[in-house]
Parts: structure tokens; C-alpha cells; sequence
């Protein structure tokens, strides 16, 4: 497995809470999860609005330090690593994120995003390079000039794979990356996705309320509820024979599109 | 039968672009329309004509839109504040940022009731509670003393819901109600709309980009690409048989968990470079 969280828990403050003296109460919004990804496996994390799929997602790039359990990556234990010793593992773990246009900075080109999360890393990044990688997530290297207001929202999300693949990392999470496309726009980047997938061999957190999407793309899948997991195991037999009522409820509650009259009343 | 809204011929201009070309569409009394496309299809600028809330830099250039035989373009805006939340109301997208988040839910519910329909304080508030309880809201009291931000999503589309039925309008508009939403609460609130828009005989124009909605909640459909009307016609029958190429490649492009093979494929480039070349055109 190259990426494996062991019972892990996550406690954040409680701002909901007053205090006058002492510290302040905290939430536990990730309960004793454990998952792991192997190389080339994509896995699709799913829930509701607050159960605490990107929680997950964030907590497994190490962005968050889980308060119990242990985070393992490519066999070490980076639980408790500082920020020093967690460089040299960023560029192998990436994020794609849902809203391409408040995760490009706006202020700066298509080229000059792409390079700097090159630069930082110390790769050599030149024009020819950048635009070998707007080619390889079919986008024309003249983007490389353009700011992101000028680029569609499919483009945009676009060149969020392409920041995220431009240090050829191994693992990814992406957190809802097509939920704000048209659906034809949300089939071309899944089959950006899927080909990148295979080309470098990714290990991929799949985050998305839209199971249906979930369906095309993961061969496994974990429903979460609460902050806890509380269905795993390959998509289609979770689709075919759901294990618990919760899933197939969430299952349930997706309208198709061929006219059911009994679907509502369900 | 009359249609309760008739629109014929509309077109509509920005400065940059054509925003609806010679749109014409028809619904009749206690039908659920549905106005399907994506982002740029030009359904919600519909949706905006009808209400008379159009963008400043949108100008309508020509056609009519006929409410009960009359063209609500050439009424003096008087008369339209007369018909808006009264006979024509509104279900709108964001529950998050529709309702004002300074004052009490009860508050808002009986506005309308008191200002346009002239009930007293008291029977407005018992209106309000039975508003509540058609929408399925438990504990209405307690509900009606809360303020927008200590409800949830669908707690808040619920009372937003309420509020449209609350003047028995003939006409509701529903502009992606359910987008914001998490499946499970998005069914519980198209069953709800549904129910009640049976009950009060209500029609209903729909805005959405979902085929899954549609097929599960209206009677017809409108089909739109870029401001132009593609196809048209009862739900059912163009679902499962599309006319227009670019239904069956938006249909074809919908992800299907029941159709994992079959679905999710990316519409062809002709298809949009066809729609683009008629469009420049």
C-alpha cells in the first residue's frame, strides 16, 4: 500500500463553543478511519455535506496531523513528521481541488502558476516544459500567457491536474474536482483523469458526493457518515448489494434519467 | 387548453452577445416544464424575463411573454410588483443567501401575508405555522422564531418553498432548487414541491441541468443550447427518444451508476462545433 491510514482520529476546536478560562472544547470530526491505497488503485471516498470526506482527504496529504492512530506513506510512519521533514514527500503526494477558480491565483498567468509549483520543488521549468504539460491535459500552449479569468471553468480545472501532475507525483487526492462542471465538460476531464491514472501509475483518493461518478471511476469505495466509515469494498459489488441501508438509501436517492413514478414515493 | 405561460418569439441581448434566440415555449395549467441545458443555455435568463428581474446589461429585443394572456413585458413594473409572490413566486437556487439573515424566519413568512394578502399579525402567524407543517418542518413554533443561519440547507429550502406556495401563486418558478443540496435531502425536496404543486394545482416552470430531476418530476421538457431552443416535448418521450444530437450526447455524457458502460462520454466535438457554426450564424 502506498499510502495507509491506521485508526486515525481528527479533534478540531469546537468554535461553536464559548470559553472564558481554559481551553477550549474540541470536535472529533474523523472517528478511528482507517483506509489504504495501493499504487495504480483509485478509491473513492463518498458522503454527505459535513461527513467528513475532505477531512480524510487532507488528513492523508499529512495537511492535517491526525490526533490518534497512525498515517503510513510508501512504508514510513509520517504521523508526527514536521514540516522540514515532510518536504521531500510533497511532490510525491498532490491535491486537486474542487473550485478551479479560487485555487489559481488570479492575479497571476496559467505559466507562471505552473512554474512555481515546479520552482519550489527545484525543477528546471522553461517553456518547452510548460507547455508539454498543458499538452498533456489538452490545453494549446498559448494558455501559458492567459490568467485564469480568461479560461473556462473546464480549462480551469485543467490546469489544476496539471499543476497537481507537473511533479509526477504517486499519490493524489482529488476533492469534488468535477461537481462544479457541465456534464459534458465532467466527461472530458474523467477521461483526462482516468488516462493520467494509468500513464503514472496513480494512487488515487476519490472524493465526490455524485456516486454515479464514483461508479465510473474507482474500483473501491468507502462511505462515510458522521466522520466514521461505515461501508467499504469494491464499487460494484456495493452497488449491486449495498451492506448497509445507509448506503442504500444514498444509492437510492439518485434520480435517474428515465422517468420512474414510483422513485419519488420511495 | 390556454397555456398559463406563453412565450413567443423572445430574444434577448447583452452587449457582448445574443443571450436567447427566438425562444418559444408554452406551458398549460398544472404542468411541471422543465428548462434544460448547461451553463450558458440561456434557462435561468428565461426563468429572469418572465419574472422581470433581468440583469441590468440584458435587454430583451423582441417576442412576448404571455402570463394569463398578458405580455408581462409591456406592464408598467407597478403592476408586475402587483403579480410577483402573488401569482407568480419564485423558488430560488441558494437557500443559503435567499433568505435575510437579520431577521426571524417567522418574520419573513408573514410579510407576504400580511402586505399582499392583508392578514392580521395574528392570522398571518397561524398561517405561517401552517405553512410550516405542509412543508414538513417538525416543531413549526420553535422554527418560526429562528434565525436563517440556525437551520440547515434543507431546512432552509423547506421554508423558501413555503414561502412560494404561501399567496397560492399559479405560477412557480424553480430556479435549480435542489443543486445545493445533498441527494437524500434533494429527494425529500423534489417530493415536497411535487405534492404540493399537485395539490394547489400549481404550475411550475423548472430550471435545472439535471436529466435525473427532470425525469422524475416533470411532465415536459425544453431542451436549450446557447440561448436557442433545441427540442421540446413530453418528458418521457424525449428521454428516451432524443431527436436533437445534442440531447442524446447530453444524455450519453450523464453519469448513470445503473449504466456504468453505456454512459459518461464526452459529447463529441462536431456535435458542439455544429451548435457553435449555427450559432455564429
Amino acid at each position: 500500500m502506498l499510502i495507509e491510514a491506521r485508526n486515525i482520529s481528527l479533534d478540531v476546536p469546537d468554535m461553536g463553543h464559548q470559553v472564558l478560562i481554559g481551553k477550549r472544547r474540541t470536535l472529533r470530526i474523523l472517528k478511528n478511519v482507517s483506509i489504504a491505497i495501493a499504487r495504480g488503485e483509485t478509491v473513492g471516498i463518498v458522503g454527505e455535506s459535513g461527513s467528513g470526506k475532505t477531512s480524510l482527504g487532507r488528513t492523508l496529504l499529512r495537511l492535517y496531523q491526525p490526533s490518534e492512530g497512525q498515517l503510513l506513506f510508501d512504508g514510513a510512519d509520517i504521523t508526527n513528521l514536521d514540516q522540514r521533514a515532510m518536504k521531500p514527500l510533497r511532490r510525491r503526494m498532490q491535491m486537486i481541488f474542487q473550485d478551479p477558480q479560487s485555487s489559481l491565483n488570479p492575479r497571476r498567468t496559467i505559466g507562471s502558476i505552473l512554474a512555481g509549483a515546479m520552482a519550489l520543488h527545484g525543477d528546471e521549468t522553461n517553456e518547452t516544459i510548460l507547455a508539454a504539460l498543458l499538452d498533456r491535459v489538452g490545453l494549446p500552449a498559448s494558455a501559458l500567457r492567459r490568467y485564469p479569468h480568461q479560461l473556462s471553468g473546464g480549462q480551469r480545472q485543467r490546469v489544476g491536474i496539471a499543476r497537481a501532475i507537473s511533479l509526477k507525483p504517486e499519490f493524489v487526492v482529488a476533492d469534488e474536482i468535477v461537481s462544479g462542471l457541465d456534464v459534458s465538460t465532467q466527461a472530458q476531464v474523467l477521461d483526462l483523469l482516468k488516462g493520467l491514472r494509468q500513464e503514472f501509475g496513480l494512487a488515487l483518493a476519490f472524493i465526490s458526493h455524485d456516486l454515479s461518478v464514483i461508479r465510473h471511476i474507482c474500483d473501491r469505495i468507502v462511505i462515510m457518515r458522521g466522520g466514521e466509515i461505515v461501508e467499504a469494498g469494491g464499487t460494484a459489488e456495493t452497488f449491486r448489494a449495498p451492506k448497509t441501508e445507509f448506503a442504500r438509501m444514498l444509492i437510492a436517492a439518485i434520480p435517474l434519467p428515465a422517468p420512474d413514478p414510483h422513485w419519488l414515493d420511495e | 387548453m390556454n397555456p398559463v405561460i406563453d412565450i413567443r418569439h423572445l430574444s434577448a441581448q447583452s452587449a457582448a452577445a445574443l443571450i436567447l434566440r427566438d425562444v418559444s415555449l408554452s406551458v398549460n395549467a398544472g404542468e411541471a416544464m422543465a428548462l434544460v441545458g448547461e451553463s450558458g443555455a440561456g434557462k435561468s435568463t428565461i426563468a429572469k424575463a418572465v419574472l422581470g428581474i433581468l440583469p441590468a446589461g440584458i435587454k430583451v429585443t423582441s417576442g412576448e411573454i404571455l402570463f394569463e394572456g398578458t405580455d408581462l413585458l409591456q406592464l408598467p413594473p407597478a403592476r408586475m410588483r402587483d403579480l410577483l409572490g402573488v401569482r407568480i413566486a419564485l423558488i430560488p437556487q441558494d437557500p443559503q443567501t435567499s433568505l435575510n439573515p437579520s431577521r426571524r424566519i417567522g418574520d419573513q413568512l408573514t410579510d407576504g401575508l400580511r402586505l399582499r394578502a392583508g392578514l392580521s399579525r395574528i392570522a398571518a402567524t397561524a398561517k405561517a405555522l401552517q405553512l410550516l407543517n405542509d412543508v414538513h418542518i417538525r416543531e413549526p413554533e420553535r422554527v418560526l422564531k429562528r434565525y436563517p443561519h440556525e437551520l440547515s440547507g434543507g431546512m432552509r429550502q423547506r421554508v423558501l418553498i413555503a414561502q412560494a406556495f404561501s399567496l397560492s401563486p399559479h405560477v412557480i418558478i424553480a430556479d435549480e432548487p435542489t443543486t445545493a443540496l445533498d441527494v437524500t435531502v434533494q429527494k425529500q425536496v423534489l417530493r415536497l414541491i411535487r405534492q404540493l404543486q399537485r395539490e394547489h394545482g400549481t404550475t411550475l416552470l423548472f430550471v435545472t441541468h439535471d436529466l435525473g430531476v427532470v425525469a422524475q418530476i416533470c411532465d415536459r421538457m425544453t431542451v436549450l443550447y446557447g440561448g436557442k431552443v433545441l427540442e421540446q416535448g413530453a418528458t418521457a418521450g424525449i428521454l428516451k427518444n432524443p431527436s436533437h444530437r445534442y440531447t442524446q450526447a447530453l444524455l450519453a455524457a450523464n453519469p448513470r451508476y445503473d449504466q456504468p458502460e453505456q454512459s459518461l462520454k464526452p459529447v463529441p466535438e462536431e456535435v458542439i462545433a455544429d451548435l457553435k457554426r449555427e450559432k455564429s450564424a
